[in-house]
C-alpha cells in the first residue's frame, strides 16, 4: 500500500488504521535513514499520537477528507510550530518556530499526520542535496547518485515509501528535479496558487510550494487541500481553486499536446528523449493531438532568471551573510554572486520577464500543454560536478535546471511525471500548463500514468 | 562591459583569485545575454513584479 488513494480506501474500509500506516512509515524511516539520510527530524511519538487522534475522529464519524490519517513529511523549510526548522543550514539549526506555515496548517486541517522534516540542499539553494551540515542525501534507486534538490529528502522519502507524500519547494526546479531523479511525481503549481506564508524564503518571486507523491492522483488530492487564497501571502491568488482530481483511466480526446521543436530536445541523454517521445505516443493513443511548437529563447530566459535569483536570494539572506564560516562553499559562492547584480540590471531582468511571459503564453494558442523532458540528464553521481551530454561536458547544476528554471520565472504550473528507467535510474517527462490550469496537467498526467500501468515501482530491494 | 573585479572590491568581497575569476566569467556571460535581450524592451514595458498598495488596516499595524 503505497499511495494515498489506496491508504484512504483501506482506512475507510476498516482494513487499516492511521496508527498502523504511521507505524509502517516510521519503521521504513528507521530502517532506511542510515542508507539514504532523507530526514533531518523525525517526530515519532507526536506522529503516533496524532494518528491515534485521527483514528478516534474517524471512529466518531469525523472524516476530514482524502488526506485524513495519511502520514506525510515536510521539507525542512516549512515552519512547524514547536518543531525545529533548519532550512538545511547551520544558520537555522536551532530555530524552533512559533507558528506553522500555511501549508502545514492546511495539511493539518485536512487530517494528515506529520512524520517529520525532510533533508534538503542547504538553504534550498542547489540541486544535489549534498549537505555539509546534515549529511549527504542519497538516491534510493542507486545510493551512489544524488536524489536531486533542493527537495532531495522529500524525493528520497517518497520514492522509498517512507512517507505517502512529502512537500517540496521549487525556485528553479527543486520539486521537479528530485521527482525526476527519484522516480516520483512532482507538482509545481502556478505561482500564487499555494501560499508561501511561513516558508523560509530563497527567492520571493520564484519560490513555489508543491507535493512529491507516488502517483498523479495523489498529487491532485494534495493540491486540492493546499490551494486557495491566503491574505498573509500578498502574492496569493484570489482566484478560486479548481477541481483537481482526474478521472481514473481517462481519455485525452480534444486535448492538444505541444512538442517543442527547439531547445527541449537538444543535448539530452538519448534514453530520456526516447522515453519522453514514448510518453507522447501514449498520450496520442489516448486521443490527444500532438502539435509541434516553437518555444521562445529559453536560454535567455534562464539567464535573466539567474540574475533575479542571485539578487533576491542574496537580499533574503543578507542578515546572515556575515556568518560566512557557517555557510557551505557552494551556497556561499552563489550568495556572493548576488552582490554583483546592479539594481538597473535587476529591473531590466524583471521587465524582460514580462516580455517572455507574453511570448511563452502565445504557445498556448496552439497547445493546451507542453511535453518536454524534465531534465536532460540522469541523476549525477554524488560529487560529480559535470555531466556528459552529446559528448560535451556540462555543469551538472546548469544541466539539471536547464528545462525547469524558466517555468519558475514564468510562474506556470508544471508536473514531473516518471516515464521509465535508463541504466537503472528514473527518467521523467515534464508537462507545462497555462497559469492556474493545474487540472489539465493532472488530467493528462493521470491518464498517461494509468495507461502505463500505474505508479512507478519502488526501487529494487526496497 | 562592467569591471566585475571593481564591483567585487566595492562590495567588500574577499575571494581567492580562482573564485574571483569564476565570478567574473559568469557575470560577464550573464551581462552579455542581458544586453542582447534589451532590444525586446519597449519604453513602457513594466517589470513583472509590480508594487501593490496595502489596504489600510487601521493605524500602523504591520
Amino acid at each position: 500500500m503505497n499511495t494515498i488513494r489506496e491508504a484512504g480506501e483501506a482506512l475507510r474500509g476498516n482494513k487499516t488504521t492511521s496508527v498502523a500506516l504511521t507505524r509502517q512509515c516510521l519503521d521504513r524511516i528507521h530502517l532506511l535513514q542510515p542508507r539514504f539520510n532523507a530526514f533531518i527530524t523525525v517526530v515519532s511519538e507526536a506522529a503516533l499520537a496524532q494518528a491515534a487522534r485521527r483514528d478516534a475522529e474517524l471512529a466518531a464519524g469525523t472524516d476530514r477528507g482524502p488526506l485524513h490519517g495519511i502520514p506525510i513529511a515536510l521539507k525542512d523549510v516549512f515552519e512547524t510550530k514547536g518543531i525545529r526548522t533548519t532550512c538545511g543550514s547551520r544558520l537555522f539549526e536551532n530555530y524552533v518556530p512559533r507558528r506553522d506555515a500555511a501549508v502545514a496548517e492546511r495539511l493539518e486541517a485536512a487530517g494528515c499526520v506529520l512524520l517529520g522534516k525532510t533533508g534538503m540542499h542547504e538553504l534550498a539553494y542547489g540541486v544535489t542535496s549534498t549537505n555539509p551540515h546534515f549529511g549527504t542525501i542519497r538516491n534510493p534507486w542507486n545510493p551512489g547518485h544524488v536524489p536531486g534538490g533542493s527537495s532531495g529528502g522529500s524525493g528520497a522519502a517518497v520514492s522509498a515509501s517512507m512517507a505517502f507524500m512529502a512537500m517540496g519547494t521549487d525556485t528553479g526546479g527543486s520539486i521537479r528535479i528530485p521527482a525526476a531523479f527519484c522516480g516520483t511525481v512532482g507538482l509545481k503549481p502556478t505561482y500564487g496558487r499555494v501560499s508561501r506564508y511561513g516558508v523560509l524564503p530563497l527567492d520571493f518571486s520564484l519560490d513555489h510550494m508543491g507535493p512529491l507523491t507516488r502517483c498523479v492522483h495523489d498529487a491532485a488530492l494534495v493540491l486540492q487541500a493546499l490551494a486557495g487564497h491566503d491574505p498573509r501571502d500578498h502574492t496569493s491568488s484570489p482566484l478560486p481553486p479548481g477541481q483537481y482530481s482526474p478521472p481514473t483511466g481517462g481519455r485525452l480526446t480534444g486535448l492538444r499536446i505541444g512538442i517543442p521543436e527547439n531547445f527541449y530536445f537538444e543535448r539530452v541523454e538519448p534514453g530520456i528523449v526516447s522515453a519522453v517521445r514514448q510518453t507522447a505516443s501514449v498520450a496520442e493513443r489516448l486521443g490527444a493531438k500532438l502539435v509541434s511548437v516553437q518555444v521562445p529563447d529559453i536560454a535567455g530566459l534562464n539567464a535573466i532568471g539567474r540574475i533575479i535569483l542571485f539578487a533576491e536570494a542574496t537580499a533574503a539572506m543578507e542578515p546572515f551573510l556575515h556568518r560566512r564560516d557557517e555557510i557551505g562553499p557552494d551556497v556561499l559562492s552563489l550568495l556572493d554572486q548576488g552582490r554583483y547584480v546592479l539594481a538597473a540590471d535587476y529591473v531590466q531582468a524583471q521587465r524582460l520577464r514580462r516580455v517572455f511571459q507574453l511570448e511563452y503564453n502565445r504557445i498556448f494558442d496552439s497547445a493546451d500543454v507542453l511535453l518536454t523532458p524534465t531534465t536532460p540528464n540522469l541523476a549525477p553521481r554524488i560529487g560529480e560536478t559535470s555531466v556528459l551530454l552529446d559528448g560535451q561536458p556540462e555543469d551538472a547544476r546548469l544541466a539539471s535546471t536547464r528545462f525547469v528554471r524558466a517555468i519558475n520565472i514564468l510562474g506556470l504550473p508544471a508536473l514531473a511525471l516518471p516515464c521509465g528507467l535508463v541504466d537503472g535510474l528514473p527518467v521523467s517527462a515534464q508537462l507545462i500548463g497555462k497559469a492556474f490550469d493545474e487540472a489539465t496537467l493532472l488530467r493528462i498526467g493521470a491518464a498517461i500514468e494509468d495507461a502505463a500501468g500505474g505508479p512507478n515501482p519502488t526501487p529494487p530491494g526496497l | 562591459m562592467k569591471d566585475w573585479k571593481q564591483i567585487a572590491a566595492a562590495q567588500g568581497l574577499v575571494l581567492s583569485q580562482t573564485q574571483l575569476d569564476s565570478h567574473v566569467a559568469l557575470m560577464s556571460q550573464l551581462e552579455g545575454i542581458l544586453d542582447s535581450l534589451k532590444s525586446k524592451l519597449d519604453i513602457d514595458t513594466e517589470p513583472a513584479t509590480v508594487f501593490q498598495p496595502a489596504p489600510w488596516s487601521g493605524g500602523g499595524e504591520k
